[in-house]
């Protein structure tokens, strides 16, 4: 640092700039002292804002997580959206076949309620297939008599009922061509042979309008009536949209 | 502000992580950087915009990424917007009392020499520093105080390295002529060439 008016050249001036900062040495030059006051460590006062800055990062910091929950609710949101769809759609292509089946007592697996809620569609469509089977097959006779001898049972094999009220229903126009339908084969082979399903199927209802006939009086009435008409025209709708009913033809 | 760089380093990284302690250490480290640097800019302000300048870092520190250094410059760019915000809303105050204010705020240049020399007191360097004509004073600060190479201080300033470090080098003389001139005149008059340097609030 002379003494003449230009007392830095821009090389000292870079060197002080860049040193002053990491060397703070005091006393060589009333310059660099300058500089060096500058930056001196923090003084009481000057980290005032500490807490409010924490703060203000924590918050900052814990803000995607209400992000990501506004997603998860998205995701939720839609999910129980599909869910909705799903129970909607079951309600409209499963649900008259439901309510059939429970009129039928023909609910494998559908009875317990809890197996329900899930919303496991190919229970419901099997419910309103075998539902739809029974109904079309009972078509004309009496369908609340099918309703009547399964409904309340606590019989060991609902499905064979059903099948064999099915079977019933149709067997008037062609027992041997019903026999046909794939659905009837577990029936069939119950029964023992083709030829045996009229005979056997008749001891089934028999035994089985026997066991409970007072409550299926009760439930023949009121209730198959009101269940069974809704249905007539979801069961038409379920049953060309199913892969599996040979049997109607 | 003497923690090692590495320290700060490893905070830089663990603050990323969400750690608060490490955020702390990089508070510690840049603010009271900030703070000189915006007393420069907005005097007696500084406090408010340095805490403006906080809460910016904090909601955008996910989006930063880089190394101590370009922290320091990123906070220096927060904190120089804010503060020229600040000013341009001061601005817009009715003027009635604003002048005066800032008249009466600005210390004689003398004054300001003595006190700094006498006591060489961070604040009266400062001060001192303030006195020089805006983009030299903000580039010494940049330089000096928050520690930027000429070319970060250059990208907080929206210069060219060059400008910057012709800036330095031009603020450094007049620091020093003021030096001399108060061991020359023996703190009695104002050997100093530039009397009333335009202020920062003048510029602005």
């Amino acid at each position: 640092m002379s003494e003449n008016r230009e007392r830095l050249d821009r090389l000292a001036a870079e060197l002080m700039v860049s040193g002053a900062w990491a060397s703070g040495r005091l006393g060589s030059d009333p310059l660099a002292d300058l500089l060096a006051a500058t930056a001196v460590s923090a003084r009481d006062g000057e980290l005032a804002g500490e807490e409010a800055a924490v703060m203000a990062f924590r918050a900052a910091h814990l803000s995607p997580i209400p992000e990501l929950r506004r997603r998860s609710m998205l995701k939720t949101a839609l999910a129980k959206l599909a869910t909705a769809k799903v129970a909607i759609a079951l309600l409209a292509v499963g649900g008259g076949g439901v309510a059939l089946a429970a009129g039928s007592g023909n609910l494998p697996g559908v009875g317990s309620p809890d197996s329900h809620p899930t919303g496991r569609p190919s229970i419901s469509v099997t419910a309103s297939e075998n539902a739809s089977h029974s109904r079309a097959a009972a078509a004309g006779t009496n369908s609340a008599e099918a309703g009547k001898s399964h409904a309340p049972s606590g019989t060991p094999s609902p499905n064979l009922q059903g099948l064999c009220t099915a079977f019933n229903a149709g067997a008037g126009d062609n027992p041997g061509k019903a026999l046909d339908n794939p659905a009837f084969t577990v029936l069939i082979t119950t029964a023992g042979g083709k030829d045996k399903v009229a005979d056997y199927c008749k001891g089934v209802l028999a035994s089985a309008s026997a066991a409970h006939p007072t409550e299926a009086d009760s439930h023949g009435s009121p209730s198959t009536h009101p269940s069974g008409q809704p249905t007539h025209p979801s069961g038409a709708e379920t049953t060309p949209s199913h892969p599996v009913p040979t049997h109607s033809h | 502000m003497r923690d090692g760089p590495a320290d700060v380093s490893a905070a830089l990284l663990a603050a990323r992580h969400g750690d608060e302690d490490a955020y702390r250490v990089l508070y510690r480290d840049v603010q009271p950087r900030l703070l000189r640097y915006l007393r420069v800019l907005v005097s007696d302000d500084a406090e408010d915009v340095a805490s403006e300048t906080w809460l910016q870092i904090a909601r955008d520190f996910a989006t930063f990424s880089g190394e101590i250094d370009d922290f320091r410059g990123w906070a220096a760019t927060i904190g120089r917007h804010r503060a020229l915000d600040h000013l341009r809303r001061q601005r817009r105050r009715p003027p009635t009392s604003e002048p005066f204010d800032e008249l009466t705020d600005l210390p004689a240049d003398h004054d300001t020499a003595d006190a700094a020399l006498e006591a060489l007191s961070t604040d009266a360097a400062l001060a001192l520093v303030a006195t020089l004509p805006p983009d030299q004073a903000e580039a010494i600060l940049l330089r000096v105080v928050i520690g930027l190479d000429a070319k970060a201080a250059a990208e907080v300033l929206g210069k060219r390295p060059g400008a910057v470090r012709t800036a330095v080098y031009r603020g450094l003389n007049r620091l020093a002529e003021r030096l001399d001139a108060r061991d020359a005149r023996g703190s009695t008059t104002p050997g100093v060439t530039n009397p009333n340097p335009p202020t920062l609030r003048e510029v602005r």
